[in-house]
């Protein structure tokens, strides 16, 4: 072979050899003495996360995760949050650490120096939480799937953060409450619901979501219960078959009530559906919209919101 | 009659018509010759507007800016070199096209385009498809397309290059029966000269170097000129002679 | 070959028929052959028909039917068209920049109301048209290589805004996909209204210059020798089949392949002829569409974007005419 040849097949080994040297560091383990690992689902799959303590920082890239936190004592441990964050009072306040897409930039993660980071499944893409984990920061990913699972999610925090006792009054608080609801409307008969998320094409809730459960909880049957996924599009001809009783509309649709229902080429397609002609049509602003989209302790007033329209009987 | 005076073409900063002067009356046959890049083609484009010139060019007293496609197509044909035609039209379609500018009323054109067909030897193969022919056919069957527009002038070029002996035998028996047609035909070979009574314009670097209808020595040496190659004649005929 | 156009049509015709009553039965929600025939006797003689029934088949369904024939036809015409001016078998209607401006007018219409988008798309569909219309006019004629690049270059520029607005906005983002890859969901009786007058104008508009069309199928310099208006025929024809595409896009989204296949089979059975093409391309495109469409809202997942199926028949169809073409 000709030295020219040697010489380019030696360069590319070396640089092969140095660049998976320099990929393959990884920042050192800062050694703790204790840590604990968390078992949970997680999209319905079973996930062990291991957390060096103390937990002192934390930084949550979804509003459930801060609800969270803040419902059950440990507010004060998150050091930032996102501009989505509503509640409470002192979350809008906390440092934000995203770009305007929603989209969580690592490096302002990192600055923030935290011991756990708390997403959302499915929001943040997959890379980042791999870089975060690649740097040794903690990441919990929570997606509920129902409400069950946020009563296990908070419980989770609950002990990562010491604050168990506040983790288990707040998921008993919420225990109670929703008992209560369900007990008001048991005697009466589940009504069909469309929960709509979008009008074009209608996209809905389905088996897998929270969602989907919260209807489930406050006596309603979601027509898309039976759908493939958890946010499936429904046929229009389907929702004419079902004929839902009721509908309630997700807020930032375009839709502001009932009149797109029954106005211009949509009124042949809606008219004859109960909830159009019972006036059964819902929706919702802003805050119930979050309360409903949020998984947390914020769920109960979606409970009990839903629960309100598709029995108002039960709340006289 | 054509006139053309002062005719002056550029591309793109290069003048490739330099202040050519030129006319072509009822039945005149001209052969347009020079080598490649002295601007016959470019004669040809000016005078059927195709190209934007400095200039006056005239038909039958009319500047041919002033007037529509229709009309200059009604006036003046054109006969391009061979070309590509991957189409399925059969021969009859194709040469029915050079009715656009005349006709209004098809049906009694079947007999117009049959009849332009008959005279260029090509009635057996009306139906064909041109994607089929030869290059002789095609070369045909695009004459018989000019023909039909019933122009009383017919520019061409290239008319016998890639074409074997036989078929520029009968495309230059077309142009000769072609008694009532004022015709400009450009011609890199020497066949046509040797075969159409009419005027050489030879053309070398945009200009006219030489007008004449006299096969005689001078012709020949200032075709030896231009084209760089002895010229013989043999017969009455010329020749170009690379031995 | 004309007889063979003929009764090539004649069958078309049959098939576009029977696609529309085939497709009529097929949906979500099963409904028996018997019970449509019931109901559409019911409503015709107004004996209180089914209503679950008549709304899903005479709301749902039958528009939605009607307006992917449309709609194939006008993306078959205006491919068709493009194929033939640019000279260039890979044309298809968003040649001229169609597809970027009414993504972009879309991008923003999500971005204020989703119910704003169809005018917007349709109004930066023809402005993007413009544009690119404007660049390439040189000496009053519309020169078609630059045409070309005029487009090429708007669409790009839309492209960038509208991916921007798109990621700005990432909550929207499956209304825009979807509406990106194109569908017919939502199609009412009131779309299907201004399609079919767009069909109305635009098929006839093509067919009376049909023989400019043969013509200019030679080369621009031929055409204008032969006497045609190359410029005004190029202007009228790319103009009128930009605004029916544009109009097509704003209601249904960017639907690929039927614009580029349908005028190729059509050549492949009728030749280049556009007095056959100008109402055969259109037939062929029709039943594609039809097809696609009835696919793409009865999977067992759900409806899927009809761009997606429209891409799985219209490649090997492409990949076929390029086999083809290599072996000329």
């Amino acid at each position: 072979m000709e030295r020219r040849t040697i010489a380019i097949i030696v360069t590319v080994v070396v640089i092969a050899v140095i660049s998976s040297v320099a990929f393959g560091i990884r920042t050192p383990q800062p050694t703790s003495p204790d840590k604990i690992t968390v078992t949970y689902d997680l999209d319905g799959q079973n996930v062990s996360v291991t957390i060096p303590l103390p937990v002192k920082r934390v930084v949550s890239m979804d509003p459930s995760n801060t609800q969270m936190m803040f419902a059950i004592g440990a507010g004060n441990l998150v050091v930032a949050d996102t501009s989505y964050d509503w509640w409470p009072e002192n979350a809008t306040k906390l440092p934000k650490v995203e770009m305007d897409n929603g989209t969580a930039s690592v490096e302002e993660v990192v600055a923030m120096n935290p011991d756990l980071v708390l997403a959302y499944g499915g929001i943040q893409p997959p890379q980042i939480i791999d870089q975060l984990e690649n740097l040794s920061i903690p990441v919990l990913v929570f997606q509920p799937q129902n409400i069950q699972q946020i009563y296990q999610d908070m419980l989770v925090l609950g002990n990562v953060t010491g604050h168990q006792k506040g983790a288990v009054n707040e998921v008993n608080s919420m225990k109670q409450k929703i008992e209560g609801v369900e007990q008001k409307i048991a005697p009466y008969p589940k009504v069909s619901v469309l929960y709509m998320l979008w009008p074009n094409p209608i996209y809905t809730v389905g088996p897998g979501s929270f969602i989907n459960n919260i209807l489930q909880v406050a006596g309603g049957i979601n027509i898309a219960q039976n759908l493939s996924s958890p946010y499936p599009i429904i046929s229009m001809e389907q929702i004419i078959y079902d004929n839902p009783q009721a509908i309630i509309v997700d807020n930032g649709t375009g839709i502001n009530n009932i009149s797109y229902f029954e106005s211009g080429s949509q009124a042949a397609l809606w008219a004859n559906i109960t909830a159009v002609k019972t006036g059964m049509v819902m929706v919702f602003n802003v805050t119930e919209s979050n309360w409903m989209d949020e998984p947390g302790p914020l769920t109960v007033y979606a409970v009990i919101t839903v629960a309100e329209f598709l029995h108002p009987q039960a709340f006289q | 009659m054509i006139e053309i005076s002062g005719l002056t073409v550029r591309y793109g900063g290069k003048i490739a018509v330099d202040h050519v002067d030129l006319t072509v009356q009822d039945g005149e046959k001209i052969i347009l010759m020079g080598p490649n890049g002295s601007g016959k083609t470019t004669i040809l484009k000016a005078i059927l507007g195709l190209v934007p010139y400095e200039g006056h060019v005239k038909i039958d007293g009319e500047e041919i800016v002033k007037l529509s496609r229709r009309e200059i197509a009604r006036r003046v044909a054109y006969v391009p070199q061979i070309f590509y035609t991957p189409y399925t039209f059969s021969v009859r379609e194709f040469v029915s096209m050079g009715l656009y500018s005349v006709v209004r009323d098809w049906l009694s054109a079947d007999g117009v385009v049959d009849r332009a067909i008959m005279r260029v030897g090509l009635s057996d193969l009306r139906e064909k498809s041109v994607n089929t022919l030869s290059g002789g056919e095609l070369q045909k069957a695009v004459i018989a397309r000019a023909l039909v527009q019933n122009s009383r002038y017919i520019l061409m070029d290239e008319p016998t290059a890639h074409l074997d002996i036989g078929a520029v035998k009968d495309v230059l028996d077309i142009v000769r029966s072609m008694e009532d047609r004022g015709v400009i035909l450009v011609s890199h070979e020497v066949h046509p000269l040797n075969r159409i009574d009419g005027t050489l314009i030879l053309l070398n670097r945009g200009r006219v170097v030489y007008r004449g209808n006299k096969r005689d020595p001078e012709m020949e040496e200032k075709l030896r000129d231009v084209f760089g190659v002895r010229v013989n004649d043999a017969n009455g005929a010329l020749q170009f002679d690379l031995s | 070959m004309k007889s063979r156009g003929y009764i090539f049509t004649f069958f078309l015709v049959l098939l576009t028929f029977a696609n529309t009553v085939i497709s009529l039965y097929i949906g979500p929600v099963h409904i028996p052959i018997p019970v449509i025939l019931e109901n559409i006797y019911r409503t015709l003689i107004r004996a209180d028909p089914n209503w679950t029934v008549s709304t899903i088949i005479f709301y749902v369904r039958m528009p939605r039917i009607i307006l992917a024939v449309l709609i194939g036809m006008i993306l078959a015409i205006s491919g068709l068209v493009t194929q033939t001016i640019f000279r260039n078998p890979l044309g298809d209607p968003y040649l001229t920049g169609v597809s970027s401006g009414a993504a972009l007018g879309a991008a923003i219409g999500f971005l204020i109301s989703p119910f704003l988008v169809p005018f917007l798309a349709f109004f930066f569909a023809m402005l993007a048209v413009g544009i690119s219309f404007l660049i390439s006019r040189s000496g009053g004629e519309i020169r078609a290589e630059i045409l070309i690049l005029a487009g090429i270059s708007v669409s790009f520029l839309f492209s960038a805004v509208a991916s921007y607005l798109i990621y700005l906005k990432e909550y929207n983002l499956r209304g825009v996909l979807f509406w990106l890859l194109g569908g017919l969901y939502g199609a009412t009786w009131s779309e299907v209204y201004y399609i079919f007058i767009a069909v109305l104008i635009a098929i006839p508009v093509i067919l009376a210059f049909r023989k400019e069309l043969d013509i200019m199928l030679m080369g621009d310099e031929q055409a204008k020798s032969l006497g045609v208006d190359t410029g005004k025929v190029k202007t009228v024809t790319l103009l009128v089949t930009s605004l029916v595409t544009s109009l097509a896009v704003s209601f249904v989204g960017i639907i690929g392949f039927i614009g580029l296949v349908s005028p190729h089979i059509g050549r492949k059975i009728v030749g280049e002829s556009h007095a056959m093409l100008a109402i055969v391309a259109p037939l062929i495109g029709a039943n594609l569409l039809l097809v696609s469409d009835t696919i793409a809202r009865s999977t067992p997942q759900g409806e899927i974007p009809v761009g997606i199926i429209t891409a799985f028949i219209g490649s090997p169809v492409l990949i076929y005419l390029l086999f083809r073409r290599r072996r000329m």
